[in-house]
């Protein structure tokens, strides 16, 4: 966990892109909100090893809003609720519960459904936000973190120097 | 394209996944005997075991073998097995809980088939079962409290009551005798009677001359007149206090004779059992196997009643979500379009043909319809048997089923095993028609079996076992009609039979025959007792009797006197001085 922490803010601090971060925040968020043995996950999941997005920071973004979700379940339960009873969705609902795909997906679950569209409409809303923070981490925390004289202090010594080699060695870029 | 996609991490998605199928393929086959293993052992409530289960994938289809249900009252047999049962299903909607089977065969379906080892019971069969509290009919024997009293018993329990009678007869008489004894004192002597007749000669020989004399004769006769009467009176009191006593002892002596008879009577009705007492004997000994048949009858509806339960079972939690129907109500999720199941019954496969089977017959609009036909075989004449039921939206059971077998031998077989007590039945042939209903989840009907043949035999060392036997031994046919009541799922048996009007009659004349050489000693030593008071009272009855007809020759004596003698006395002075007035008065006149 620490060293995923600490892949975490080495990435934060490279010159990874910070859309790649920020999608990675998205996709934490999608997993983490909804019920994880649900089907879709699997596609998170897929999305999350198949992009070059930081897996770390997907990790960490899953572990955050599993725990955010525990609050979330009963408001993802009432929209959940709302739209599998709103009048006008009827017709979807129906002709999809008749479908064995679309039921594998668990659709006519209250909290699914919720948490699922809840995670998909905050996605955009999510992403710039975190590609903001991404940013203005590396502008302003980042710039000033390195300004501290103690900061400076350590990457002048030949231990940071030594940790710099062996990091290039394990091909420490994420 | 490779700044965008991690060839590495693709890989490794497909790989786990792969990986993840290939353990589902490998092991879906003793997954799925688990969970069947389990979820058939929760409905019927003991231990089922699968000794194999096979799949094959494509088309998918699913092969077990040797399936055995343990019998929750009996851990030690199958209730059902089966051999062999296979069935082809389709995959897709079976995952979204849409079973649906076009034809499933199960062949080699037997019942009451001996386990290797007994099969476990689930905790709650049995906590479920102790609470119903239903007794079994082991039970019920031991409540009814089955035994025949001895002789000695008998005695104690009858209260022999002809010494009693004995004591007050001897203690009345006696006193009696006294009374009369006493009273005999009072009686006037044959020599007052003899007095009284003297003195009215003396008188009736006067001739009255005058008024004077007249009046004299007529005092001393009014004086014999109260006299008389007075000792009349005496008599008839004496004769009165001899007629009660006599009928006093008379009825001493009547009761006196009644009393061996009247005691030997009395303990031959403790001997006859009464109908409650033997009420039950037919649900005993023949209850267990009925339950029996009835259970394997009504098997079919052991199983779905749990399932049915379970649908019904859903509480939404926020926290947890709930799952929201869209259920158009116009397809089963469950339903096996038709069965062939082949039962096994000593040696003949019976084959039995369902259509329909599902608990959503709504949904598909026909109810689950049965039928089973056997022709002929060594041992029974004919059997059929059809049925079907029809479970609504509302989960309320609807249906019926009827049956008849003729000519059926039954197996040799015990009945009853208790410490003291064994019946078996060696020989019976059997005819059994039945019609049931099922409305609204609840049974009605019933059937009637007929047994022929017979053959009880009884072992047990006590006397009351080998006078059970001979009774048993004296019932060669008779009838059970069997009630059903109770809801599906808990069915509730109710059995009266001829047998236990049978078995009394039988019963209770091989007591008596029993009781009887028992009882002759009993009945002489009684009446050698009862000709020993007598030989003491009947001197007394005939004193008394004796001393009645003395009084009543003497009362009729000294009333002759009165009613006759005395009047005519007094009438004959009154004419004889009338006349003699008269002769005197002419005499006056005609000289002067």
């Amino acid at each position: 966990m620490l060293g995923m922490l600490a892949r975490f803010f080495k990435a934060l601090n490279s010159e990874s892109g910070p859309w790649a971060i920020a999608w990675a925040f998205v996709l934490g968020m999608i997993i983490g909100l909804t019920p994880l043995l649900s089907m879709h996950n699997l596609i998170i999941l897929f999305l999350a090893m198949s992009l070059r997005i930081n897996f770390s920071g997907f990790i960490l973004a899953w572990l955050f809003f599993s725990g955010v979700a525990y609050v979330f379940d009963p408001v993802a339960d009432y929209i959940g609720e709302a739209l599998l009873e709103a009048q006008a969705l009827q017709g979807l609902w129906h002709s999809l519960y008749d479908n064995p795909v679309a039921r594998l997906f668990q659709f006519n679950h209250t909290i699914t459904l919720g948490s699922l569209v809840f995670a998909i409409l905050f996605a955009p809303v999510w992403l710039f936000i975190s590609y903001y923070l991404v940013v203005n981490y590396r502008k302003r925390v980042q710039a000033w973190f390195l300004k501290l004289k103690i900061v400076q202090a350590l990457r002048s010594t030949k231990l940071w120097g030594l940790y710099q080699r062996l990091s290039t060695l394990r091909g420490g870029s994420v | 394209m490779n700044k965008v996609i991690r060839w590495r991490g693709m890989l490794a998605f497909f790989g786990f996944f792969a990986v993840l199928i290939a353990i589902v393929y490998l092991f879906a086959a003793p997954l799925l005997r688990f969970g069947l293993t389990t979820g058939l052992t929760r409905a019927n409530g003991a231990e089922v075991n699968i000794s194999s289960l096979n799949i094959n994938w494509s088309p998918f289809a699913v092969e077990l073998n040797m399936i055995e249900f343990t019998d929750p009252e009996t851990p030690e047999l199958n209730r059902f097995q089966a051999e062999r049962v296979s069935f082809g299903l389709d995959l897709l909607p079976a995952m979204i809980g849409r079973v649906y089977i076009d034809e499933l065969t199960a062949t080699g379906i037997a019942m009451a088939v001996e386990r290797s080892r007994p099969g476990r019971i689930r905790a709650d069969y049995i906590a479920e079962r102790e609470a119903a509290g239903n007794p079994t009919w082991g039970e019920r024997f031991t409540e009814l409290g089955f035994d025949f009293p001895d002789v000695n018993e008998l005695l104690e329990r009858s209260e022999i009551r002809t010494p009693q009678v004995i004591d007050e007869a001897e203690t009345r008489s006696r006193a009696t005798r006294d009374d009369v004894q006493a009273r005999r004192e009072d009686l006037p002597a044959s020599s007052v009677v003899d007095d009284y007749e003297e003195r009215l000669r003396e008188l009736r020989e006067q001739r009255p001359r005058s008024i004077e004399e007249f009046e004299r004769l007529r005092g001393q006769l009014t004086e014999l007149r109260d006299d008389m009467r007075s000792d009349r009176d005496r008599v008839i009191a004496f004769k009165d206090s001899v007629e009660n006593a006599y009928e006093q002892v008379s009825t001493d002596v009547r009761q006196l004779r009644d009393a061996p008879g009247n005691d030997l009577q009395r303990i031959r009705q403790l001997i006859e059992l009464d109908n409650d007492a033997i009420s039950d004997i037919a649900g005993i000994l023949f209850g267990p196997q009925v339950q029996k048949w009835t259970d394997y009858g009504l098997i079919a509806f052991d199983f779905v009643a749990p399932l049915l339960q379970s649908e019904a079972e859903e509480e939404p939690s926020r926290w947890e979500g709930r799952f929201i129907e869209f259920d158009d109500g116009d397809q089963a999720t469950f339903l096996i379009r038709l069965a062939h199941t082949s039962l096994t019954m000593a040696d003949i496969d019976i084959d039995l043909r369902w259509d329909n089977i599902t608990w959503q017959h709504e949904r598909i609009g026909s109810p689950t319809t049965y039928a089973l036909s056997v022709t002929e075989t060594p041992y029974w004449r004919s059997l059929s048997a059809d049925g079907n039921f029809f479970i609504n939206e509302a989960i309320e059971f609807s249906g019926q089923q009827q049956w008849a077998l003729l000519g059926a031998e039954l197996a040799a077989q015990t009945l009853l095993e208790q410490s003291n007590l064994r019946v078996d039945l060696s020989n019976a042939v059997l005819d059994s028609r039945g019609d049931i209903q099922i409305t609204n989840g609840q049974f009605s009907g019933g059937g009637a079996v007929n047994m022929q043949s017979v053959q009880l035999n009884t072992t047990g060392e006590r006397t009351w076992t080998r006078l059970l036997g001979q009774a048993l031994d004296q019932v060669n046919a008779f009838d059970l009609d069997i009630g059903l009541g109770g809801r599906v799922g808990s069915p509730r048996l109710n059995i009266s039979s001829d047998l236990d009007n049978q078995l009394q009659t039988a019963l209770t004349g091989v007591m008596q025959e029993y009781a009887g050489e028992q009882l002759a000693e009993v009945r002489a030593q009684l009446e050698a007792e009862v000709a020993r008071a007598m030989a003491d009272i009947q001197p007394r009855l005939d004193q008394i009797n004796e001393l009645r007809t003395l009084a009543e020759n003497r009362e009729a004596r000294i009333q002759g006197l009165l009613d006759e003698e005395l009047d005519n006395l007094r009438d004959s002075a009154l004419d004889q001085l009338r006349n003699r007035l008269g002769d005197q008065l002419r005499g006056r006149i005609g000289g002067g």
